[in-house]
């Protein structure tokens, strides 16, 4: 490969162990474990902002917080439990599991696989310090223009807001581009596509759903810098600019956005369903296909989230038609769950308490989400706290159910030990009491007229009740996590060790040891049928279930390159720099106006000290070679 | 001929798929035409002359891009032509000039950027992107009445 | 499969992946695609805005069609440029190889000097980003594509000179297809801007229709 001597200043960090060894990462085991502890971190802090929101509103005409800090409050509450917590989540557990199901030995590519972490985290610490440098965003997570224009707010939160989630899309972008290779080009030998688990499919059209939808995120928010920090047009109206043209190109990243939130739920759940039925996944085709089907339909979707904007009635009808259509695959899905359940031995274990709690609470979500593809009804129900009810219980009693399950489901191969079963059972139950409690009343508060975002209400409008039981059903959600960080503890400070395939898993991450080494595969495994792994270990199951003939097991052969020990990517600390890098440069492009709209930036210097620092970070990535000689 | 939407084109439209389209042969000695498909031999000649250069085991020579540079060229004069004429076409100049940006966009697509001779799985991924992004502007655009005919002047 | 054959015959290795296409090649198609929707988004914003400003300087004013022509015809000619230097990569010729990097790169300096010289010159007829939605969306997306070129500028000068010590590999030569790639990307958005921004951009009297919809904001 190319040798040019790239000036070092540091050298290429070797050790395993150490404060060195997770910065220079680029195993995926260890990024998935980054993904998935920052994301529970955020988890807890969106969380407090949800109890302090919960905490305000429980009686009539409260005044826990101003309504000012309250802005801020949901703002960053949806911001962070959308970007910071469940799409990290969710890469938490691609990382970690989409290299092992498909039988590789890492990703396509590690150290760009590092660099989304790292941009992820300076991203996200940026967006979150706005809390300290004079106010968080105070928008809405959705930032409609003009509201975050520089005239209806001023101050640095709106720009904290619109450049940190840059950063946050490009690490999502790098992400997506990784997996959509690794799902294509790295599968086992034998493993076709009909014959991938359901979770890769999963990830595969969520990646692709990230490749095209962040960057229209992406522009959206670029114009909405330019014209806080530039004075640009795009939505000013006193230049002609048209504020519905922010909501169009938000809502076409958002409506995709949310498939991408809950496809990896579902698949989760699709893996942990048969496992502990014991039966394989009822009509795989079909599930697979109503994935993609969803994938595609969602991008023709996103108008029903502007029905009471005013575009008329031709585009309304459309949008209804085809959001309504878009129920028809989650339905298939549904059924072939409740198919794969049916008639099996139910193990009913707290990861399979989750999944059959994420198909519950998914339906009754998908119910009341039915109800606003119509826009008469929606034309009610838009900004009240039934739309508020709607998506909880489609992205917390869908997407955080189904990662928990994912979460006691994968556990024992992810550290070795199994999370406790008494402890699970009591976090599930108080969490989805405390769910329910939260977010049922708010279906009724809404058709009863209480708005969404705002701070307080009048007394006498009926809702204290309900809001005070939501208020109850909060604290009862944060007594739950507080037991999931219980049994946390508890496994990791005790002795137990599980065994590789506690479960009897069907795939093929539970054929390696649990830990799994760094390489992961000692030998790359031919695969011969979908759920391979459980037809090695039960061949006489092959006809019964799959209705084919058992075939003789061709030897595999070692994937040592000829004698020598196998080669893994060497660690290397220029991801870590380009996102710094990045992040600086980024920073760098607020413009620090308070009142007095200017267009200099305040921190010109910054801009190019980020500039810097990411082309030494990116010329240092390119010219170092992926493998070190000497490397193992 | 083995993605998909060929299969699918021939399994309607050709004489020996047994499709539902056509009507089965009555003889089996009968020999099969030398047209297959609804436009048979009358395709854009111009395939065959471009798979004489490339196709049948021949590399693409610097010949060949040479005068793929010389058709985009040619294009974008005759773009710019039509651009200078006033009201030639009236209502269909958009759509003319949105036709020739199209086929100079295919053909640095397919040939410059080699994807006709390269695997489908790549065609599949750009065009899916290309495609997604072509349908929802065009139905954002036409949402926000960027495809109404343009107000009048009152007199 | 044939194709795969001439594949094979073409670049003398089909890759070991379950494609059959290099990681690295798959990557960049994927990346294309993204980049689709990112051009898409600010053409779409720029159609949103096409004949909305309210204020001048308008496109039918200021838009210089022959010089526009010019630099859309030298970017295009950078492209067969692109084509000529893998080839002659594929047929491992070092110096060739390295002539035509340089006459791309020649070549897309050439457009982004055109590009600047049309900023200079719209900035001192009063057309700034701020100016109105015409400036604000014209600069922002040709700023973007400029940017995109300029990237390109770099990691050609980059592959020219540092990528190719002494020998053409099959792994540099695939990291030339990338930035070939990359190259014909920016040269087909810059395509469908010239023909929307330039060719479409006014063909229907822009500055009676903005006077008139300034009118009815104004009277009602």
């Amino acid at each position: 490969m190319t040798t040019i001597a790239f000036p070092t200043l540091i050298s290429r960090p070797t050790s395993y162990t150490g404060l060195w060894s997770w910065i220079g990462t680029v195993d995926h085991k260890r990024i998935g474990t980054l993904y998935g502890v920052t994301a529970f971190l955020y988890f807890l802090i969106g969380g407090i902002e949800a109890l302090i929101i919960r905490g305000q509103l429980r009686t009539a005409e409260n005044d826990l917080v101003s309504p000012e800090v309250f802005n801020q409050l949901f703002t960053m509450h949806g911001t962070t439990m959308v970007f910071m917590v469940v799409m990290p989540m969710s890469a938490a557990f691609f990382n970690w599991m989409i290299p092992l199901m498909i039988g590789a030995r890492d990703v396509a590519f590690p150290r760009l696989n590092a660099f989304s972490y790292w941009a992820f985290l300076f991203g996200s610490i940026f967006l979150n310090l706005s809390f300290v440098f004079g106010g968080a965003p105070d928008a809405g997570w959705f930032g409609y223009a003009n509201l975050t224009g520089n005239t209806y707010s001023p101050g640095d939160g709106v720009t904290f807001w619109a450049l940190g989630l840059t950063i946050l899309g490009v690490a999502s972008l790098a992400a997506s581009f990784n997996f959509v290779v690794t799902i294509l080009n790295m599968r086992a030998p034998g493993m076709g596509l009909m014959k991938m688990p359901v979770f890769i499919w999963m990830a595969l059209v969520t990646s692709v759903l990230m490749a095209l939808a962040m960057p229209v995120i992406a522009v959206a928010l670029i114009q909405l810098a330019m014209d806080r920090v530039l004075d640009t047009n795009f939505f000013n109206p006193v230049a002609g600019g048209d504020p519905v043209l922010w909501q169009h190109l938000f809502w076409l990243f958002g409506h995709p956005e949310v498939y991408i939130l809950i496809l990896p739920a579902m698949g989760i759940v699709s893996e942990t369903l048969p496992v502990f039925s014991k039966k394989p996944l009822f009509g795989y085709p079909a599930i697979v296909l109503a994935g993609a089907v969803i994938g595609f339909m969602g991008w023709f979707v996103w108008s029903h989230h502007m029905f009471t904007v005013g575009l008329g009635p031709a585009a309304n009808s459309a949008f209804t038609i085809s959001t309504m259509l878009i129920a028809v695959p989650t339905g298939v899905k549904i059924f072939n769950w409740m198919g794969t359940i049916w008639g099996g031995k139910l193990h009913l274990n707290t990861s399979m308490l989750f999944s059959i709690g994420f198909i519950a609470m998914f339906i009754i979500g998908g119910l009341s989400g039915v109800t606003h593809a119509s826009p008469p009804t929606d034309a009610q129900q838009q900004d009240t706290y039934y739309i508020v009810a709607h998506f909880h219980y489609v992205l917390f009693g869908g997407s955080i159910l189904g990662l928990f399950a994912g979460g006691y489901y994968w556990w024992p191969k992810m550290t070795g030990k199994r999370l406790g079963e008494t402890f699970g059972k009591w976090h599930f139950w108080t969490m989805l009491i405390g769910f329910n409690l939260t977010f049922g009343p708010m279906h009724w508060l809404g058709l009863n007229g209480m708005p969404r975002r705002i701070s307080t209400y009048a007394e006498g409008m009926g809702w204290e009740t309900s809001n005070a039981i939501a208020t109850v059903g909060a604290m009862l959600i944060a007594v739950s996590v507080l037991v999931f960080i219980i049994n946390v503890i508890r496994t990791i400070s005790s002795k137990q060790e599980a065994e590789d395939d506690p479960w009897d898993g069907r795939t093929l991450e539970w054929s390696i040891p649990s830990p799994p080494p760094a390489y992961n595969f000692a030998r790359i495994p031919q695969v011969k049928s979908l759920d391979d792994y459980w037809y090695t270990k039960h061949p006489e199951l092959l006809h019964d279930e799959r209705g084919e003939q058992a075939e003789s097991v061709a030897p595999v052969e070692e994937d040592t390159h000829g004698g020598g020990s196998i080669h893994l990517p060497s660690m290397s600390y220029y991801p870590f720099v380009v996102a710094i890098g990045m992040s600086i440069g980024v920073i760098g492009f607020m413009d620090g106006q308070v009142d007095i709209p200017s267009t200099e930036l305040q921190f010109p210097w910054l801009s190019a000290v980020g500039i810097v620092i990411g082309m030494w970070g990116l010329l240092g990535w390119i010219f170092e070679p992926v493998t070190e000689e000497g490397g193992h | 001929m083995a993605n998909p939407i060929s299969r699918a084109w021939r399994k309607l439209f050709y004489q020996d798929s047994g499709s539902y389209f056509l009507l089965p042969k009555v003889d089996a000695a009968y020999p099969d035409p030398p047209n297959e498909g609804p436009f048979g031999e009358a395709g854009p000649p111009v395939w065959h002359w471009i798979d004489r250069f490339t196709y049948g085991g021949k590399v693409a020579t610097p010949f060949f891009y040479t005068i793929i540079g010389v058709w985009l060229a040619l294009l974008t004069l005759v773009e710019v032509y039509f651009f200078t004429i006033d009201d030639f076409f009236g209502s269909f100049f958009v759509t003319i000039m949105l036709l020739l940006a199209l086929l100079k966009f295919v053909i640095v697509v397919a040939f410059f950027m080699h994807l006709r001779f390269d695997k489908n799985i790549l065609t599949l991924v750009f065009t899916a992107g290309f495609l997604i992004a072509i349908f929802v502007f065009v139905i954002m655009l036409s949402v926000q009445g960027q495809f109404a005919p343009s107000p009048q002047i009152a007199p | 499969m044939a194709q795969a054959a001439l594949e094979q015959e073409q670049h003398g290795h089909v890759a070991d992946t379950n494609t059959g296409i290099s990681n690295r090649k798959l990557l960049m198609w994927v990346f294309l695609a993204s980049d689709c929707l990112f051009f898409g988004s600010f053409i779409a914003t720029y159609l949103v805005y096409r004949n909305e400003s309210i204020v001048g300087p308008f496109p039918n004013e200021i838009l210089d069609i022959p010089l526009t022509s010019v630099s859309t015809f030298v970017l295009l000619m950078s492209s067969l440029a692109m084509v000529l230097a893998l080839h002659y990569a594929q047929k491992s010729q070092l110096g060739l190889t390295r002539f035509w990097i340089l006459a791309v790169v020649v070549l897309g300096s050439v457009f982004l000097g055109f590009q600047v010289y049309e900023f200079k010159t719209f900035v001192n007829e009063g057309l700034t980003i701020r100016s109105n939605l015409f400036g604000t969306t014209f600069f922002v997306l040709t700023g973007f594509h400029g940017l995109h070129v300029l990237m390109g500028v770099l990691w050609l000068l980059g592959m020219a000179f540092a990528h190719f010590k002494g020998a053409l590999t099959s792994r540099s030569v695939e990291d030339l297809e990338m930035a070939g790639l990359y190259w014909h990307f920016v040269d087909i958005v810059w395509i469908i801007i010239f023909t929307v921004i330039y060719l479409i951009g006014f063909s229907d009297g822009e500055g009676i229709e903005t006077i008139e919809h300034a009118a009815s904001i104004i009277g009602g």
